[in-house]
């Protein structure tokens, strides 16, 4: 028999971590059919999400018509993908981890941290909704005539903006998942109804100004509302028609940063807090037989 | 002791609708036990409902778009329904093994399907009550019904060529199963788009409409607003045409389903997938 | 330190050694108590819903470094709720445990570190990804190199004969062969305390023997090197265990060697002796003897075979001076010792007479 060397289980380090869990994920996203209907998976469903908006703005604006609404739409619709993508995914996966591969309670018992874990899974996620962000943009300058001019971007305020949004959308993401542990029923369907919920409050894909005034002021302490707007601010410039509570685009910025600070400690403390619970209650393991 | 004797085999129709009512009672009992399924089923697709009511409102629409889209979020619930809980659904019966218990049951699959398609309908039935009360509570609707007996017949044919396509959707987990839940996943959006959910399908084309028409719920949507709302938006079909073409669909899938059933179910036997499980 | 030094039988005298040492143990458990809240409608265990069920009661036990310790217990015991308790998967109500003297509640990632666990009865694993991805993901979340990772997953591979699936999907393993992987997925990490929780449930003999085999070598490479395993079946706690422990209604009703609680049971020495003619006449005389509790014969091919009872072992002397003055000639002595199995159920009684206990976990 051969005799090996060992090196004593240590604390693996973050890097570690990251790789193996970013690397399950992609393995588990994308390695079930090939790169062409990968390709289609990713895109078809927000594609389509914006044509239902574009043809919806037809409908009442004529077959023709180009406005700058129509931009509004189309990029609220493609930056949704981050949320659907990554917010959603990560209850998701501690979902399938848990109930489908009846593997939770086996990485959860590693050494390593298991919420740096959860982060190396949404970044694959981060990926393909930045691939989906792309390929609708494009889809809707090129063949739908949106108003965006990719040479008259401020690419430092779409990618700066990016950062603090995902960073608010991770944390969302991680609070979920710990709510999934610990949910008796409808852990299936909370992701999904949270994104819903979010669409509704963030101003997705309507100025929150249409929103009743009390649902106005909580979408506010939304970071993910400003990210969008400044998303659309970024990729529009002057084309942005709807009015936002915050003129100022450095205030808008401001806004973002403090609310993705608030989310992110609000997040990760909800997600200690329910895996504490779930280990009280033996819920790590469990099936909820959805 | 009594000496054991073989059951008399029930007649097969008989058998069917014992296995169909067997079927359907988990689903409807589930909806009491756990009523917290409506909270996140009907809820959720009321969220959607509101947002584009709003983006129509944003676009300055007329009052009657509101009523589209109620409608449309309405028959949205039917159509998870048939994707995540009749087609889908097949996934987790696979999973969790239970799908071999069916098929080695005397009564046809299709039986089975029948009794979830049954259950499915019973409480999406609920669901869509729901959002279009809410709905048109929130939104102050008002509805022009010229008549009812054609609405009836609109939503039961719409719900028979639905679940009969659900059918067949389900059929293809007896062989592929992942792949399956990809393409579930990857059409529910675009059938939201073709079969024109939220806005008038005539906007997509007389061309792209009429083949949008395959899916049962393009012309029972179209059909069921022009019984209900009123306004200048323009149909895509009269509704007597849309009638007729909703009932050959509703025979067709059906049929469909019956033969795809079969046919795949043997395939799947030939190549050993059916009671593969895929994890 | 080797990894996989095949140590033969000399690994036997190190853990011996280990067992006699005062080291920290490498599980201990004071008093532990665990409690489930039940919910409406249903009634467990007798009690009303609504109220707790209790799943460990008062739990205290010491297992040495090197020992291979059983834990004997009917479903709903309390077995699982103490695995998932020492794996950090599940907090005590009250009371504490300890991985190599750390406390699983307040030292979590020093204790996970030490351990790894296998349950059986369950279909788990990445279907989508290889036998060898899905090993050497597990070595990368315990900061194992990719290097040594796949080194040890050759291997271990090899020692449980999936050398030729490493590259074969999960998915498309069976039962015993996604058994096997996960006990290599367990043992990838080189742990120092092993749960194994009934892995060899749904398992066909062949599967089943190659688990036993391969912990019981697994641990003679190493005498520090410790398992804590949960069974059903007595004879493979016989086979492997050192010592074993029964629990019943979360308590522990008797710990010790195998040997000592199958003696502890039993009442009076039990001997089968094997005569050259047939003489009922001995039976009678024996029964007047002192210290015999019982004797009776029966005539099986031609021979006759009694079976004595004796309140101590040194009586069977006398009774065989006595059988021989009378004319009775023994042709084979043997003492009768009892199963475990047996002993296992004067501990827990019958399980049909208990009924079923099934406790609900994590409601």
């Amino acid at each position: 028999m051969q005799a090996i060397e060992v090196t004593r289980t240590k604390i693996p380090s973050p890097w570690q971590t990251l790789r193996a869990s970013i690397w399950l994920e992609w393995q588990s996203r994308g390695n079930w059919t090939n790169p062409v209907v990968y390709t289609l998976f990713l895109t078809l469903r927000p594609l389509t999400a914006a044509l239902v908006l574009v043809f919806m703005y037809r409908a009442i604006s004529g077959p023709n018509a180009h406005g700058a609404a129509l931009g509004f739409l189309v990029a609220g619709s493609a930056a949704w993908s981050f949320v659907e993508q990554v917010m959603a995914g990560l209850p998701q996966s501690v979902m399938a981890d848990r109930e489908e591969y009846a593997m939770l309670k086996y990485v959860y018992i590693t050494p390593q941290r298991f919420i740096l874990f959860l982060v190396g899974r949404s970044v694959p996620r981060m990926g393909t909704a930045a691939f989906s962000f792309i390929v609708t943009l494009a889809f809707g300058i090129l063949l739908l005539g949106v108003p965006i001019n990719p040479l008259q971007v401020n690419y430092p305020m779409l990618l700066g903006s990016l950062v603090f949004g995902l960073i608010a959308i991770v944390a969302l993401g991680l609070a979920f998942a710990g709510l999934t542990l610990v949910l008796k029923r409808g852990a299936w369907q909370m992701p999904d109804a949270v994104v819903g919920a979010l669409y509704l409050v963030a101003g997705a894909i309507f100025p929150i100004t249409k929103l009743p005034g009390w649902l106005e002021s909580f979408a506010l302490f939304v970071p993910l509302t400003h990210w969008l707007e400044l998303t659309r601010r970024a990729l529009l410039g002057n084309a942005q028609t709807f009015s936002y509570p915050i003129a100022d685009t450095r205030q808008v910025f401001l806004w973002l940063v403090i609310t993705t600070i608030g989310t992110l400690i609000i997040g990760v403390l909800t997600f200690r807090i329910c895996e504490h619970f779930a280990r009280e209650r033996g819920q790590l393991d469990r099936t909820t037989g959805s | 002791m009594a000496s054991s004797t073989s059951p008399r085999p029930a007649h097969p129709l008989r058998l069917g609708l014992m296995t169909l009512i067997g079927r359907a009672y988990p689903r409807l009992i589930a909806g009491n036990r756990e009523p917290d399924w409506l909270f996140y089923e009907a809820t959720l697709p009321l969220l959607r409902v509101i947002a584009f009511v709003l983006v129509y409102r944003a676009l300055g629409a007329p009052p009657e778009y509101t009523g589209f889209v109620i409608l449309g979020g309405a028959m949205m619930a039917f159509w998870a329904n048939v994707l995540w809980s009749m087609a889908g659904q097949l996934h987790w019966e696979r999973q969790s093994g239970n799908l071999e218990l069916y098929l080695m049951a005397p009564p046809s699959l299709l039986w089975i399907l029948a009794g979830m398609a049954f259950g499915g309908m019973l409480t999406t039935l609920t669901r869509a009550i729901f959002i279009t009360l809410l709905g048109t509570v929130i939104f102050g609707v008002t509805y022009q019904i010229t008549s009812v007996p054609l609405l009836a017949a609109v939503f039961l044919l719409t719900l028979i060529a639905l679940y009969g396509l659900g059918s067949m959707l389900a059929s293809l987990y007896l062989f592929y199963n992942r792949e399956v839940w990809a393409v579930q996943e990857m059409i529910q959006e675009p059938v939201a788009l073709v079969t024109g959910m939220y806005f008038p399908v005539r906007t997509l084309g007389g061309l792209a409409g009429s083949l949008a028409s395959l899916i049962p719920m393009t012309l029972g949507l179209d059909a069921m607003r022009q019984l209900t709302l009123g306004g200048q938006w323009i149909p895509l079909l009269s509704v007597p045409v849309e009638i007729a073409l909703l009932a050959i669909l509703a025979v067709g899938f059906v049929a469909g389903a019956a033969w795809s059933l079969r046919v795949i179910e043997r395939l799947a036997k030939i190549e050993g997938r059916l009671s593969l499980k895929w994890q | 330190m080797c990894w996989y030094h095949h140590t033969g039988h000399g690994g036997q005298g190190k853990r011996d050694k280990y067992l006699e040492s005062n080291d920290t143990p490498a599980v201990r458990t004071i008093d532990l108590r665990r409690e489930y809240k039940t919910r409406g409608g249903s009634s467990i265990r007798g009690q009303k819903a609504g109220k707790n069920v209790v799943a460990l009661d008062g739990v205290t036990l010491d297992i040495a470094r090197g020992e291979l310790f059983g834990l004997l217990g009917r479903n709903g015991a309390g077995k699982t709720t103490l695995i998932k308790i020492l794996t950090t998967l599940l907090a005590p109500t009250s009371g504490q445990a300890f991985i190599d003297g750390m406390d699983v509640t307040r030292e979590v990632t020093p204790v996970r570190q030490r351990i790894a666990m296998v349950s059986g009865g369950e279909q788990s694993g990445y279907g989508i990804l290889t036998v060898r991805e899905q090993l050497w993901m597990f070595a990368q979340f315990y900061g194992v190199s990719s290097r040594v990772a796949h080194q040890r997953i050759d291997v271990l591979l090899a020692a449980v004969g999936m050398s030729d699936q490493a590259n074969q999907k999960v998915y498309a393993l069976s039962t015993g062969m996604r058994q096997r992987m996960n006990l290599c997925r367990a043992l990838v990490s080189d742990p120092e305390i092993l749960f194994l929780d009934e892995p060899t449930v749904g398992l066909d003999v062949e599967a089943s023997r190659l688990v036993r085999d391969y912990v019981r070598r697994w641990m003679s490479e190493n005498p520090r090197r410790t398992v804590l395993l949960t069974t059903h079946y007595m004879f493979e706690a016989d086979e492997l265990c050192d010592r074993v422990a029964v629990i019943n209604h979360g308590q522990l009703v008797a710990q010790g060697t195998t040997n000592d609680l199958k003696r502890s049971l039993q009442e009076h020495v039990r001997f089968q002796l094997e005569l050259a003619e047939w003489a009922p006449a001995f039976v009678e005389q024996l029964r007047l003897e002192d210290g015999v509790m019982d004797a009776e014969t029966r005539q099986r091919e031609g021979r006759t075979e009694l079976r004595l009872a004796l309140l101590r072992e040194e009586m069977i002397v006398p009774t065989i001076a006595t059988l021989n003055n009378a004319g009775g000639r023994v042709l084979t002595l043997k003492r009768i010792e009892p199963t475990l199995e047996e002993a296992f159920i004067r501990l827990v009684g019958d399980e049909a007479e208990a009924g079923s206990e099934e406790v609900s976990h994590g409601e």
